[in-house]
């Protein structure tokens, strides 16, 4: 495939990781290219979540061993901000509260330490308020948001379409959305789908991680994972998601287990 | 402490009752070192008043250095009249049989020291913004009666900024009666370096359809009491209390607020926080009194804790004294660390950890410092946190 000759920007090899001593990571394997959109779908407590948090360096988990390769750069001794200023972007599947703070300050301290980190001009509050007024549209919310604090009292799709502007200004090179599309209804994940395809560039990839095929109606992604018991267990299309969709992932097999005869 | 001791010491003080739930919990210690210290002389000079931020748009400022005589009764704005010490006298002999305050350790203290008085009264229908710096006497203590008479339908405005750099003592005892329809907006910056001791008492007076808020940040004190007591002469007021406790090192920081409602449909809502750092140890008591006669009384008071090291102390106590039976009263105390998620949160959109710290801290005080009056911004010099 074309997609596969361009630069590889995330290469997980093997990883094993866990929290508070219980191991949740089973040796996940993964490749994304520059301009690649990843799907990972799978049951509750699969790993998915983790794998996110382990990915953009949550102090909770911890790894066991196997390696994440960002832009030929072992991760794992980089601080989570390290990893956010050097373009990693995590949407968070719970978007977290943050009192008293106002989303304005938050997102411009947010923007200039990644505007910083690839040496651009950090931008002053006039400059930043003519930046943020052009990436709202993406997420067609009113400037009313940028006045309140972060999050709070949000509904979940504001919640959700407030990390899409996050990314929309961070810019990041790898964007990994975790469970963006729960609780929208159909309006706000037709919003937040079409500013994730706004933002895909030819330099940057996407991880969807999903439990319905509804996002990937509106984001076409390269290949669909299927993670269970902390690894994945099968990779496809599309069409492997329209498959899940309608027989539900008794029908997916591991092909470790169905090949390792101790497991019968 | 560095106690210049003997030569002015108040004789035969003795120390309050540590039996007393109000002094339990109070290092002993350091209240002795305060009364070891000698009192500084009127007329003497010595305090760090200098390099002081501009006075807030139209707002006058008074220096309280040595009391009344601070002041140049011919500067003072439209709508303030100085209130005379003897006047000031009988109001305190007054407010001391009706606030039941002859026992009151703070007070007996103040009383018996070389206090020096200050009263103003703001006058009816008028609008008066007012800021007031108390600085320290250096390495001595210092005693101040104030006394403020809102009257009718005025409207005060009152930022109190209290200092302390070396190892001096601020007794500071206000009183303040609020009469019908007036409204007032009173800010504390009670602020010190670490060495100095503060014992602050606030009293006021309402009457009815007044509206009270006192909002104070009250930091950085070796030892500090701070004691707003409110009392809602017939209900029929509103009171707002908002305060802030940053205890770092190993100081010891008090609040003991009391609130009585002495009629009906009397409102309160009360938000207390505090944030420790280090040994230290954070106190806190507030007192809720609603007696048969306070029907209908609402009344909430909240109080947040944040923990900021594993050796800090807090002792957080919400006291309701509810007689009425007609009545909405609400209370709750937490505490907390600071929330591992939040942190995580902002540090995985770029924000270095002590950066994202300070972001959190900064809006766990907002709710407090947005409601002082006279811009305080202007004193960040004491804590970048009035920057908001």
């Amino acid at each position: 495939m074309k997609v596969s000759e361009k630069p590889v920007i995330l290469e997980i090899k093997d990883l094993h990781a866990g929290i508070e001593g219980q191991k949740i990571l089973n040796g996940v394997n993964l490749k994304i290219h520059e301009g690649e959109v990843h799907a990972i779908m799978g049951r509750n407590g699969s790993g998915k979540s983790t794998l996110s948090k382990v990915i953009s360096g949550h102090p909770s988990y911890q790894i066991i061993s196997g390696e994440i390769i960002y832009k030929g750069k072992e991760l794992s001794e980089f601080e989570p901000e390290e990893r956010a200023v050097k373009g990693i972007f995590l949407g968070f599947q719970y978007p977290v509260e943050i009192p008293g703070v106002s989303n304005m300050e938050f997102l411009r301290v947010a923007t200039n330490s990644r505007r910083k980190e690839e040496k651009k001009e950090e931008l002053d509050s006039f400059d930043f308020e003519e930046l943020v007024n052009e990436k709202l549209e993406i997420v067609q919310m009113d400037k009313n948001f940028l006045n309140r604090n972060v999050n709070e009292g949000f509904s979940g799709g504001e919640k959700k379409k407030n990390e899409i502007l996050q990314m929309a200004l961070l810019e990041p090179y790898i964007s990994i959305l975790d469970e963006t599309d729960s609780g929208l209804d159909i309006d706000s994940l037709r919003i937040v789908a079409d500013g994730i395809n706004k933002l895909s560039r030819r330099n940057t990839a996407t991880i969807l991680i999903t439990h319905y095929q509804r996002l990937l109606n509106q984001v076409t992604p390269h290949y669909v994972h299927i993670m269970n018991t902390g690894k994945i267990i099968k990779t496809g299309t599309k069409e492997l998601a329209i498959e899940l969709e309608n027989s539900g992932y008794g029908n997916i097999e591991d092909p470790m287990q169905a090949n390792n005869p101790s497991s019968i | 402490m560095n106690p210049q001791n003997t030569q002015e010491k108040i004789d035969s003080f003795s120390l309050p009752d540590r039996k007393s739930e109000s002094w339990r919990k109070i290092d002993i210690k350091r209240i002795k070192q305060i009364i070891n210290l000698s009192e500084g002389e009127e007329e003497e000079e010595g305090d760090n008043s200098n390099n002081l931020p501009v006075i807030a748009d139209n707002s006058f400022r008074i220096i309280l250095r040595t009391g009344v005589n601070d002041i140049d009764i011919n500067k003072l704005p439209e709508g303030l009249e100085l209130i005379t010490t003897s006047e000031i006298r009988e109001y305190i002999n007054q407010s001391i049989n009706k606030l039941d305050h002859k026992d009151d350790w703070g007070i007996k203290l103040n009383n018996k020291a070389k206090t020096q008085t200050f009263g103003l009264r703001i006058k009816k229908n008028n609008k008066v913004s007012l800021e007031i710096v108390i600085p320290e006497k250096i390495n001595k203590l210092k005693a101040m009666r104030l006394l403020f008479i809102v009257e009718e339908s005025s409207k005060f405005n009152l930022l109190e900024v209290i200092t302390g750099e070396t190892y001096s003592a601020h007794s500071v005892v206000s009183e303040m009666i609020i009469k019908e329809n007036a409204i007032v907006n009173h800010g504390m910056i009670a602020v010190s370096k670490g060495k100095s001791t503060l014992l602050a008492k606030r009293s006021v007076s309402q009457e009815i359809n007044s509206n009270y808020s006192f909002s104070f940040i009250n930091q950085g004190w070796n030892l500090s009491r701070i004691e707003p007591e409110i009392v809602q002469l017939k209900g029929q007021a509103t009171t707002y209390l908002r305060g802030l406790q940053i205890a770092q090192e190993n100081q010891q920081l008090s609040t003991f607020s009391k609130i009585k409602f002495n009629g009906p449909d009397g409102n309160l809502n009360q938000l207390q926080k505090s944030m420790i750092e280090n040994s230290a140890h954070s106190i806190f008591n507030g007192i809720i009194d609603v007696p048969q006669i306070a029907q209908r009384t609402n009344a909430a008071q909240l109080t947040k804790n944040l923990l900021l090291t594993e050796k800090g102390q807090v002792d957080t106590k919400p006291e309701l004294r509810i007689i009425a039976d007609d009545v909405k009263c609400t209370h709750g105390a937490t505490i907390s660390e600071l929330e591992e998620e939040e942190l995580f949160y902002l540090q995985s959109r770029g924000l270095k950890s002590s950066d994202a710290t300070n972001l959190i801290i900064k809006g766990y005080a907002k709710d407090i410092l947005d409601y002082f009056p006279l811009k305080i911004s202007r004193w960040s010099s004491l804590n970048p946190l009035f920057i908001q």
